[in-house]
């Protein structure tokens, strides 16, 4: 506790700015319905509060700091570093915030660097130019989670549901729907969605564990990358590829590290995937294999058993990305703490379920209740029926079907996993993985002493590691041609 | 918040029993938001003294007295808040 002598005038101000904040004030005044609604205990209700506090007046203090000056750079933030004793991430991440809010703007110097391989080129942030907005009275203005569902650049995560504290929010097809008589109009929704505004520099950072602005090229910050496929029986007649995400989640399941898993399964539709919490190592078997349909798997992060135990959450780079911009921002949802290990799978893009899975199917002319396996390789799209057949569509006729949001997502890899698991560039019936974060690593190295998996030196396998730069980078140039047509358009198009 | 920026060193709401408000339920709710304000207090390290509500209805004058006495008292043994010196209001 801080003594009562140290206070500052300054201080009692920033209080009352903060206290003045509409998310704070939400959160205040809907005490009882977040109560009455049950997703949130009075503890739990209390440490979100006062994380979302500090944050907010951290903030405050921030827009004060920034408020003194014209112009600020990368060197007056560092003295902001320095006299409040917060680390750089923290303020990169306070700063998209900020710049969000609409409060500053911010104008990133970028320097272009070629690398060496095959030309990529990417930018390295080196400097800011922040300016203070006069035009707006300091004060955030409440936007509603709609306008995202609207623009279409919903990622269906569910990370909204999963968090909301009235659960007034459910995804139906991939798109999420808000109940407006339940709603108390607390924001919390767009303040962690992936799709609104994600400070990418300090997400990295957070990976890494650095203090320094760095750039990671094509596959995001990783430690060490190979080429793996799983040794269980069990698994390898059920897998996708190398069967690597469902021995992770089979291994801790044995060693008793984890409860519970988030992860997906078929729901009655056929092949039409639902969240899914795995309890035990049986339910992974049943879950195994690739669904291209897109899942709100973090719907399910409200979950009352998630409380009680520690768990891993099986997902694609959108849920990855809502994931850690809750870390990032300090948001406990009550099961927060217990997320021990995020597992994340490669994604181009995903299909919602009528308008994309049923579709090919048609094309095709399969009945979807008779789909076996479906798999992308080599720029086809193939179906396997029980009959043994096989069918196939290059993706190029079916990219119209996949989902639009898809189109403004920058990640290939889950840069924001733990691990990252997939396929491309290792050889048919392995898996590519890339380990990002020491928890991570730790994983793997369980998973190779407990001789479940076997693993490769990822330079030594074809296609390797520059199909997969190719691939990622088309996806990242891919992406950045949307968001700025969008732009130009004057659409709604998420921030990075 | 606006009176200890202003210079107060704390602050005391008077306000009818339960039930007795003119104004349907106001007072329990300020009583909501002083419970709240008090714990936010403790959270930042500031004395959660400084902010109190009393109930008193308008005959008791005694019982008002007393309130007064008891926050001017508890107030007197903490120090002062900082106050603002470049722009006193």
């Amino acid at each position: 506790m801080n003594s009562e002598k140290s206070l500052t005038w300054e201080f009692l101000k920033n209080v009352a700015e903060t206290l003045d904040s509409f998310r704070i004030r939400a959160l205040i005044d809907g005490k009882d319905d977040i109560l009455k609604a049950g997703i949130y205990t009075e503890d739990q209700y209390h440490a979100l509060f006062f994380d979302m506090f500090d944050l907010e007046q951290l903030k405050y203090e921030l827009l004060t700091f920034l408020k003194k000056k014209s112009e600020s750079n990368l060197k007056d933030l560092k003295t902001f570093i320095t006299t409040k004793k917060v680390d750089l991430k923290t303020v990169l991440t306070l700063l998209a915030l900020l710049k969000n809010e609409r409060l500053v703007s911010i104008e990133e110097i970028n320097e272009q660097i070629d690398t060496d391989n095959e030309n990529l080129t990417f930018n390295k942030l080196i400097d800011f130019n922040i300016k203070v907005n006069s035009i707006f009275p300091g004060k955030t203005v409440y936007e509603p989670i709609q306008v995202i569902f609207d623009a279409k650049i919903c990622s269906g995560c569910g990370m909204c549901a999963g968090i909301c504290p009235v659960n007034c929010i459910e995804i139906i097809n991939g798109i999420g729907k808000v109940d407006d008589n339940l709603c108390i109009r607390c924001g919390l929704c767009y303040y962690i969605c992936p799709r609104t505004f994600l400070p990418t520099t300090s997400m990295h950072m957070t990976q890494m564990h650095s203090n320094k602005i760095e750039d990671h090229g094509q596959l995001g910050s990783y430690i060490d990358i190979f080429s793996a496929r799983t040794k269980i029986s069990d698994i390898k007649s059920v897998c996708q590829d190398g069967g690597i995400t469902s021995s992770c989640i089979y291994y801790l399941f044995n060693s008793k590290q984890i409860d519970s898993a988030l992860g997906a399964k078929m729901s009655e539709d056929p092949w039409r995937p639902m969240p899914f919490l795995l309890g035990s190592k049986e339910d992974v078997i049943s879950s195994a294999g690739t669904k291209y349909v897109n899942n709100p798997n973090l719907s399910l992060l409200n979950d009352k058993s998630l409380i009680n135990g520690n768990f891993a959450i099986v997902g694609v780079p959108c849920h990855m990305q809502a994931l850690l911009k809750s870390k990032l921002y300090n948001f406990q949802f009550p099961s927060q703490n217990n997320v021990i290990y995020r597992l994340g799978i490669f994604c181009m893009e995903s299909f919602s379920y009528e308008d994309g899975f049923l579709k090919i199917c048609n094309l095709v002319d399969v009945n979807v209740s008779n789909v076996s396996k479906t798999d992308i390789n080599k720029g086809k799209f193939f179906i396997y029926t029980n009959d043994g057949n096989e069918f196939s569509v290059p993706i190029k006729e079916i990219t119209h079907l996949a989902r639009p949001d898809c189109e403004v997502c920058y990640d290939l890899t889950s840069e924001s996993s733990d691990i990252s698991i997939g396929s491309i560039g290792s050889p048919s019936g392995w898996n590519t993985v890339i380990i990002r974060t020491p928890e991570g690593k730790k994983l793997y190295d369980e998973l190779i002493a407990n001789d479940i998996i076997e693993s490769v030196n990822f330079n030594d396998v074809k296609p390797g590691l520059s199909m997969l730069q190719k691939i990622a980078r088309s996806k990242k140039v891919k992406c950045q041609k949307h968001l700025d047509e969008k732009r130009k358009e004057n659409h709604r198009f998420p921030s990075y | 918040m606006d009176s200890f920026l202003k210079g107060a060193d704390g602050v005391a709401i008077i306000s009818c029993h339960e039930g007795e408000c003119d104004y349907g339920r106001a007072n329990m709710n300020t009583n909501k938001h002083v419970i709240f304000i008090r714990r936010l207090f403790n959270h930042l390290g500031i004395d959660e003294d400084r902010i109190q509500q009393y109930f008193c209805a308008a005959a008791e004058v005694e019982k008002f007295v007393t309130s007064v006495e008891d926050i001017t008292s508890k107030i007197r043994s903490l120090p002062p808040l900082p106050k603002n010196k470049i722009n006193p209001k």
